[in-house]
């Protein structure tokens, strides 16, 4: 979890590992198909070639399909929405760097108020503690 | 110099490289003359220098603009004791760059572009690494158009591989591209991330800042009214309790006085009346009430650390 432009890049790649994951799946688990009525499909004895194709149900290989498009698209989508809300998008450098010395400034009288006001409470504080004390309960 | 003593087993349990032999040089006391050493080259070296790194300083904070630090200053090796040769860091590469593990560096930590990488081009040069006005609005637009075209290609690779599986190669070349470049459009935004991150933070500091003055305002204020309200605290049947407290604050130092003062009338009327006893619990039993009252109220509220021992 890093940023939103990391987030960002981070969600590109995922779609580029999905995109080979796809390929990958289909090659892997797609149906065997007859070219000819004369061929006839084999019975991969090797279990190094069998694992190359691994014939999936047709109808399970159509909802993973369905469900592997559905991914893409999802995270396309939620590319897009981090590209909208990346920070700034609309403030060029100059105005960064004006907001910058802005701040830069405003930080300071602030710093300053708040050394003022600390040194305000503190004398404020010394005084009542003062008449706190002076204060005897009466014998 | 001495040699490390080999532990072969300790070298086969480790997967690192052993350390460098000089590291034994490191000792506190070639670290102490090495320091000794080195200010005392300095301070009869660096009088020219000195102007002109105050006001590289100077500038670099007029202008917000990111400098390579100057590099640390190097005594001339025939210098030095031979025992502290390795303590001096090297000098930066002359031609600003250097190998390590196979890869190529430069001292300038930069973003080669694309067409460097040979790549084509397909985000529109300077949107994403210039400020300027009219590229702004085009970013999001730009991204966006990339992102949609990684899907379309994509689409187009799966629909010409189920004619031709060789036949896809292309439009996966024409992602691979889509994806640099998206990839180059990103990093070319990452110092503008970066500045606005810095914004971020400063208007939260500032925040931070505001707030904490406002609650010490509100705290001193609070302590105030306190002191205000003891100073017209009145007993029924006696003056003022803290007469010198009329003021307020600036009365407040003479209160001790002023309560013994106090004190003493105190005893003068129970020499008068007659019911000693009654009469002082009763004005003791009105006292403290009112006082509680106003340091519960003001304390309760106000977070004021008091050191109440009463």
């Amino acid at each position: 979890m890093g940023d939103r432009l990391t987030q960002l890049q981070e969600a590109v790649d995922e779609l580029a590992q999905q995109f080979a994951a796809c390929i990958h799946y289909i090659i892997s688990h797609h149906d065997l198909e007859k070219l000819d009525s004369s061929d006839e499909i084999r019975e991969v004895k090797d279990p190094i070639q069998a694992s190359i194709v691994d014939p999936h149900s047709a109808e399970s290989f159509q909802n993973n399909l369905k469900e592997l498009a559905q991914d893409l698209i999802m995270r396309e989508q939620q590319i897009e929405m981090l590209i909208s809300v990346l920070p700034g998008l609309e403030n060029s450098e100059e105005d960064q760097n004006k907001a910058i010395r802005e701040l830069e400034e405003e930080l300071k009288v602030a710093e300053q108020q708040r050394t003022d006001a600390i040194g305000e409470k503190k004398e404020v504080l010394q005084k009542l503690d003062e008449v706190i004390r002076s204060v005897r309960r009466p014998r | 110099m001495a040699e490390i003593p080999e532990d072969p087993t300790q070298r086969q349990n480790t997967g690192l490289p052993l350390p460098p032999p000089f590291y034994k040089d490191f000792t506190p006391d070639n670290l102490l003359r090495y320091q000794a050493i080195l200010s005392s080259y300095l301070s009869s070296q660096s009088r020219p220098s000195q102007p002109s790194a105050a006001a590289s300083t100077s500038t670099s904070q007029t202008q917000l603009k990111t400098t390579v630090p100057p590099p640390p200053p190097c005594i001339p090796l025939t210098d030095l004791p031979p025992e502290l040769v390795t303590l001096q860091p090297p000098s930066p590469p002359e031609d600003g760059e250097w190998r390590c593990f196979g890869d190529r560096y430069t001292l300038k930590d930069e973003l080669p572009t694309l067409e460097e990488q040979q790549i084509e081009r397909l985000i529109p040069e300077g949107t994403f690494s210039d400020g300027l006005d009219e590229k702004q609005l085009e970013r999001e637009v730009v991204l966006k158009r990339c992102a949609k075209s990684l899907l379309l290609n994509y689409l187009e690779m799966a629909s010409l591989m189920r004619k031709d599986p060789w036949a896809g190669h292309v439009k996966s070349l024409s992602i691979r591209t889509i994806f640099i470049n998206l990839h180059h459009a990103l990093n070319e935004y990452r110092p503008h991330q970066a500045r606005e991150s810095l914004i971020q933070l400063m208007q939260e500091q500032l925040d931070r800042k505001r707030a904490e003055t406002q609650a010490n305002r509100e705290a001193a204020d609070k302590a105030k009214r306190v002191l205000e309200g003891l100073g017209s605290l009145t007993v029924p049947g006696n003056d003022a309790l803290f007469p010198g407290l009329y003021g307020g604050v600036d009365g407040a130092y003479r209160t001790e006085g002023s309560l013994r003062e106090e004190g003493g009338e105190g005893r003068d009327v129970r020499g008068e009346g007659g019911e000693l006893g009654d009469w002082e619990r009763g004005r003791e039993w009105h006292v403290w009430r009112a006082v509680d009252e106003v340091l519960g109220n003001g304390n309760v509220n106000g977070g004021i650390g008091l050191g109440l021992s009463l």
